[in-house]
């Protein structure tokens, strides 16, 4: 198989956009040629750190690159279209170039996350529903009734939903309001089942959860939705951070091979380390982006999750691990493939966890990318561009910083399965 | 740390540390941007904020660290108390809780901060004092056993939030004075005069 011909596109013509802003500084470090020079030995980079990479998984993926390379349409999904999807993975890969109505996402994202089979009866959907009703509830009484187990978490967790969003309307209300405790009692019913014994909590979780709050009217299927986003991201909500060391420190090496001279300014500036960016991987930039935004960005990660081509390992040396098995296999089953025989990657001594939050990566990289020669130009210490990151929080172009971020995705996905095809043939790239 | 740049004549580092929702950000907001902001968010990670100062006829940066309250994220404590010149320990008259803390950000400033750093133990949000459950009397004693100054402001009015870090940055201009002769020309200090200079509560104790 011959690599994938995006190689040959110029990718400022295949970006389409017309602000001279954007097309400016930041891209023309790179010319197209080095970027999958430079995506090539940054997939080596991340490959070394894969302890096994099977070939059936593999194969699977090159389905993904099938379908991911057919036409699609621009027009967001409306939940009209849902019965003309055969798999959640046709579903995702729409969804990822085209995103969902806005008022759509409440019937459609259970199927995105696979809380709901995309081909389920509506008998069987209400049946479900009601499962999934029954079972928050009694979730949510059993930590209700035992508030002295849980009484410093749970108070935690209530100074954070008080200073949650409160700018927006839905959350601009009084902390007896139905909005406010449905924050609340999603955010704590999710820490007091899902993780042992309240192990885990870390500040900005409730960011995390309050989408899915005003995505859904039900609360119970607001708390099934963020429980598949949760899944294998259990490791975020360990307040030592070990998680987004990894996190930022891959988004360190993907400049250094990106965008070098980039590189070399940060490290100049002690901020090659990339500590300030915490707060982007924890909340898939939210943050950064107005409310309605980092809603496109979250649909975009979910799905990006299914497609990732490559789950990479991420050592924590220090992390205990969810008792849960890796998900790559039951991802792989939901998403009805083919039979595989091989185990995930994980069983080491090291503990590991399948990092797939790639989408996130490349979208920082692009945030960043977009002012790199201004912060260069004013010789920005690190503390300056986490303060000037803190004032521009949803002033960004946002459309062409999305656009950015899944063309990269969309480069990183396509030439990583190329690699895999071709690495018996003079793979030239490295 | 105190630095020398090109643009000023000082650099400053301070650091702002406490237990979770004692109004750090807000204390940061109302120092650098005159601004309280009664929707503020949960700092996640570290956020900074500068503000330029004068002190004689010295042009002074200071460069303040704010980070979440929660555990700290462990990379970045080692980051964040690297060449701090100082510190404001701040709880929460109202929170016993947030005042029995303070125990522990003392021991962790001790130990990655740099030795004998001036710190000022700051009680936040005496505009609620109905609330209060810290005495000024035990807040006093306790600073007073640790070698610090203690002051209690309210982010929400703008009382005393412009004193506390005055107190801090004079502590670090003398000790830094003390081995820099050439910084001690600059002294007395007079600092501008911005906001709240002029207002003092009696509950101000500067020991």
């Amino acid at each position: 198989m011959k690599i994938f011909n995006f190689k040959s596109k110029d990718r400022h013509n295949s970006l389409s956009v017309s602000n001279s802003d954007v097309a400016s500084p930041d891209i023309k470090t790179v010319n197209s040629k080095q970027m999958i020079k430079s995506i090539s030995a940054f997939e080596t980079s991340l490959r070394e750190k894969t302890s096994h990479w099977s070939k059936s998984i593999s194969e699977h993926y090159l389905h993904i690159q099938q379908k991911f390379k057919e036409k699609h349409s621009n027009k967001p999904i409306s939940s009209s279209q849902l019965a003309s999807f055969k798999s959640r993975l046709e579903l995702g890969i729409h969804t990822f170039h085209s995103g969902i109505i806005s008022s759509d996402r409440e019937s459609i994202w259970p199927y995105l996350l696979g809380v709901y089979p995309l081909n389920i009866s509506p008998s069987d959907k209400v049946k479900l529903a009601f499962k999934l009703d029954s079972e928050y509830t009694a979730e949510k009484h059993r930590w209700q009734s035992n508030p002295l187990k849980s009484k410093s978490i749970l108070g935690l967790i209530y100074k954070d939903v008080d200073r949650t969003d409160r700018y927006t309307p839905y959350f601009s209300v009084s902390n007896d309001h139905p909005h406010f405790i449905k924050l609340f009692n999603v955010s704590a019913t999710y820490i007091a089942t899902d993780v042992p014994d309240y192990s885990l909590y870390v500040q900005g979780f409730t960011d995390i959860v309050s989408i899915f709050v005003v995505i859904f009217e039900s609360e119970s299927l607001a708390y099934a939705c963020l429980k598949e986003f949760m899944v294998d991201q259990l490791s975020i909500l360990d307040p030592k951070g070990d998680a987004f060391s990894a996190r930022c420190a891959l988004l360190g090496s993907l400049i250094e091979i990106l965008d070098p001279a980039f590189f070399r300014f940060l490290e100049a500036n002690d901020a090659s380390n990339m500590l300030f960016t915490y707060r982007w991987f924890l909340l898939n930039l939210k943050r950064e982006f107005t409310f309605d935004q980092s809603i496109r960005v979250f649909e975009t990660v979910i799905i990006t999750r299914l497609l990732a081509a490559k789950p990479v390992s991420i050592f924590f040396p220090n992390f205990i691990p969810e008792t849960k098995e890796c998900s790559i296999e039951s991802q792989i089953q939901s998403m009805q493939f083919p039979e595989h025989s091989n185990s995930p990657p994980g069983n080491e001594a090291h503990l590991s966890e399948a990092y797939k939050d790639i989408f996130t990566l490349f979208l920082s990289y692009q945030l960043l990318a977009m002012y790199r020669r201004e912060f260069i130009k004013k010789r920005l210490t690190m503390p300056e561009m986490c303060e000037f990151f803190s004032e521009a929080s949803g002033t960004h172009n946002f459309e062409v910083i999305l656009k950015l971020g899944k063309n990269l995705f969309s480069q990183y996905i396509c030439e990583n399965l190329s690699f895999e095809a071709d690495k018996e043939n003079d793979y030239v790239y490295i | 740390m105190v630095t020398i740049d090109e643009e000023f004549d000082m650099v400053i580092k301070l650091v702002l540390i406490g237990d979770t929702g004692v109004g750090k950000s807000n204390l940061l907001s109302r120092y650098t941007r005159d601004e309280f902001n009664s929707e503020s968010k949960t700092t996640i990670g570290v956020d900074f904020a500068t503000r330029t100062i004068q002190i004689g006829k010295k042009k002074m940066k200071t460069q303040i660290w704010d980070t979440a309250g929660q555990e700290r994220y462990r990379a970045m404590t080692n980051a964040y108390y690297r060449g701090a010149a100082g510190a404001l320990i701040v709880f929460d008259i109202c929170s016993l809780n947030s005042f029995d803390s303070i125990g522990r950000w003392l021991q962790e400033i001790r130990e990655y901060g740099d030795p004998g750093v001036p710190i000022v133990l700051v009680g936040n949000k005496f505009d609620l004092k109905h609330l209060r459950q810290v005495p000024i009397s035990t807040a006093e004693l306790f600073a007073h056993e640790n070698s610090l100054k203690y002051i209690e402001t309210s982010a929400l009015l703008n009382s005393n939030v412009e004193s506390a870090f005055q107190f801090l940055i004079t502590e670090i201009i003398n000790s830094f004075s003390q081995v820099h002769k050439d910084i001690q020309e600059c002294t007395p200090l007079t600092f501008e005069d911005r906001s709240d200079l002029s207002f003092r509560r009696k509950c101000c104790v500067i020991n």
